[in-house]
């Protein structure tokens, strides 16, 4: 089943500026894509279109082959869960009270979390490695432990689809491999991720499929091996690519060999 | 005076001023403090901003020209003054919010600020006015003991007049209160969670700011309590608002009590509580900000 499918979708905050323009791609279940492009591509807008905080101007959105329209915000809280590249946090909650939070969905207007909300978010934690936080401030962390907080957050939800707005953007190697770990695991539940990223051989590493937007129009999308061709990445990102599939995941360098993008 | 020392119930004069008299100031003073610090808290919260207090959004001010206006042109009556007071402390509010949705600067929580500091600018130079037109003699002191706040002159009526209001508003505050820690959330995030931002956030902030309405109108301007209590109150609960609120509501209901028998009790005559309760709550904001800070919770 597709998880999620967009056709055509045009958006602008200003008129005659147009941010995203006849975008179109396909998700199915259990898949991963990965949206990358440059700074100020869309790529957010796009996410936020998707949760639809924003109303896209012309296109149709489907999540289960059902009209985005058609969900109450209460349904589309139980299958969309987002996580933002930036999250203030204005006061000084604890990691486990934060992680909480994702259990609104499931409660009353006028209930709080129970027992049962408490073993969801410690799994959530447990399942990002950051359980031994959970009586620590949020802002007394590092921007990595935040970042895997958050994710926590949108994992204690447990919703059908995973919006993460750069979740790679603060991570160190050894953090950027346990969330691609999480994100696999996840996928392995069944869970359709979408994420943004600016790097590709990350992308390489997870997902079944790419799209690479710039200035809100879609360059390029499909699997990740169709995709990640040495002609099409060098033509997006106007330098001269390398890319290596020898090892079964495409690998990207520049062309002199020496680093990698 | 009688409330401190044993006294005689069968005595009439003593019955009379514990009954009639104390009583009543007593349940104001503590819905007072209640209102004001819960007030406080939910605002700080939903606009996420440990400096707000209630005095923002042009509640106060509001209050405060409502009464001057009913003192110049309609005679001393307290029942009028209190009323008119009541109506323009949320006129102030729905103005701040009307105009904070015409504004084209900012983000949502900072228009509502900057209208509220419009408004209120607007109403305390309507007040600044009044008080030029006021009768010297006879009206200026009025208006001016009425804005330094204070709770003389309580009575069963004004304990009645408010009591629904203020307890209504406050129960159903109490019982959202771990919901109100999703609208500290950055905005697209609470709306992932499934909350409808603005409706709950104009819907809590009613909730917050009637029963400050209601308390004003009978005690003229009271500041302070609900900047500072909120703090101390996150202070010893933790930011979440299922414990901190009932905090916020208990400290802010004991120390309403506390500056309102200072001020009764202190001095021959009556201290104004808006005086007392800025000095005791500027001492306290200054000890409490330079006690070292906690790092886990």
């Amino acid at each position: 089943m597709r998880a999620l499918c967009a056709s055509n979708l045009f958006f602008s905050y200003e008129k005659d500026r147009p941010v995203l323009q006849d975008l179109s791609l396909e998700v199915r279940e259990g898949e991963i894509l990965a949206i990358l492009g440059p700074n100020g591509s869309g790529k957010t807008t796009f996410l936020h279109l998707l949760l639809r905080e924003l109303r896209p101007e012309g296109g149709d959105i489907y999540f289960f082959e059902r009209p985005a329209s058609s969900y109450s915000r209460k349904e589309l809280s139980l299958i969309l869960a987002l996580a933002r590249q930036e999250e203030r946090v204005a006061f000084q909650f604890t990691v486990l009270e934060y992680v909480l939070m994702g259990r609104a969905p499931y409660l009353r207007p006028l209930e709080a979390p129970g027992k049962k909300d408490l073993e969801v978010a410690f799994e959530a934690l447990k399942a990002t490695g950051m359980e031994s936080l959970y009586n620590r401030y949020l802002t007394a962390l590092s921007g990595g432990e935040r970042q895997l907080v958050i994710i926590a957050r949108t994992i204690a939800q447990n919703p059908r689809i995973f919006l993460l707005d750069e979740p790679l953007a603060h991570l160190d190697l050894k953090n950027q491999k346990r969330l691609l770990d999480i994100l696999l695991d996840l996928k392995k539940r069944g869970k359709t991720i979408v994420f943004t990223t600016h790097d590709p051989n990350s992308a390489a590493l997870v997902a079944d499929r790419v799209l690479i937007i710039s200035n809100g129009k879609s360059l390029a999308f499909g699997e990740v091996r169709q995709v990640f061709q040495r002609e099409v990445l060098s033509a997006v990102y106007g330098v001269k690519l390398e890319v290596d599939s020898k090892s079964g995941r495409p690998l990207i360098y520049l062309e002199n060999g020496t680093s990698r993008v | 005076m009688g409330f401190l020392s044993p006294g005689d119930l069968s005595d009439p004069l003593f019955q009379n001023l514990t009954l009639n008299y104390r009583l009543p100031r007593l349940i104001l003073a503590m819905l007072l403090g209640m209102s004001l610090s819960a007030s406080g808290f939910v605002l700080q919260m939903i606009f996420q901003n440990p400096l707000v207090e209630p005095g923002f959004l042009g509640v106060s001010q509001g209050a405060a020209f409502g009464a001057a206006l009913a003192i110049i042109f309609f005679g001393s009556s307290l029942i009028v003054a209190e009323v008119a007071a009541s109506l323009f402390s949320l006129l102030g509010l729905f103005l701040s919010v009307f105009l904070a949705r015409k504004l084209r600067y900012g983000g949502w929580v900072l228009r509502l600020i900057l209208a509220g500091i419009a408004i209120s600018a607007f109403f305390s130079a309507g007040v600044g006015v009044l008080k030029y037109l006021a009768d010297p003699l006879k009206q200026l002191p009025e208006i001016t003991f009425w804005l330094l706040g204070g709770l003389w002159g309580s009575s069963w009526s004004q304990v009645i007049f408010i009591f629904s209001p203020v307890l209504l508003c406050l129960a159903v505050l109490f019982s959202f209160r771990w919901r109100i820690n999703l609208l500290t959330l950055e905005e697209s995030t609470a709306f992932s969670l499934g909350v409808r931002v603005s409706r709950e956030r104009i819907l809590v902030l009613l909730l917050a700011v009637i029963p400050v309405a209601a308390m004003v109108s009978i005690s003229g301007i009271v500041s302070w309590i609900g900047l500072i209590i909120p703090h101390i109150a996150r202070r010893i609960s933790g930011a979440n608002a299922q414990f901190a609120l009932p905090s916020s509501l208990l400290l802010g209901g004991a120390f309403g009590l506390i500056c309102d028998t200072v001020a009764r009790t202190a001095l021959a005559g009556e201290i104004p509580l808006g005086i007392l309760t800025s000095l005791l709550g500027a001492v306290l904001f200054l000890i409490f900000l330079s006690l070292p800070q906690r790092r886990t919770g």
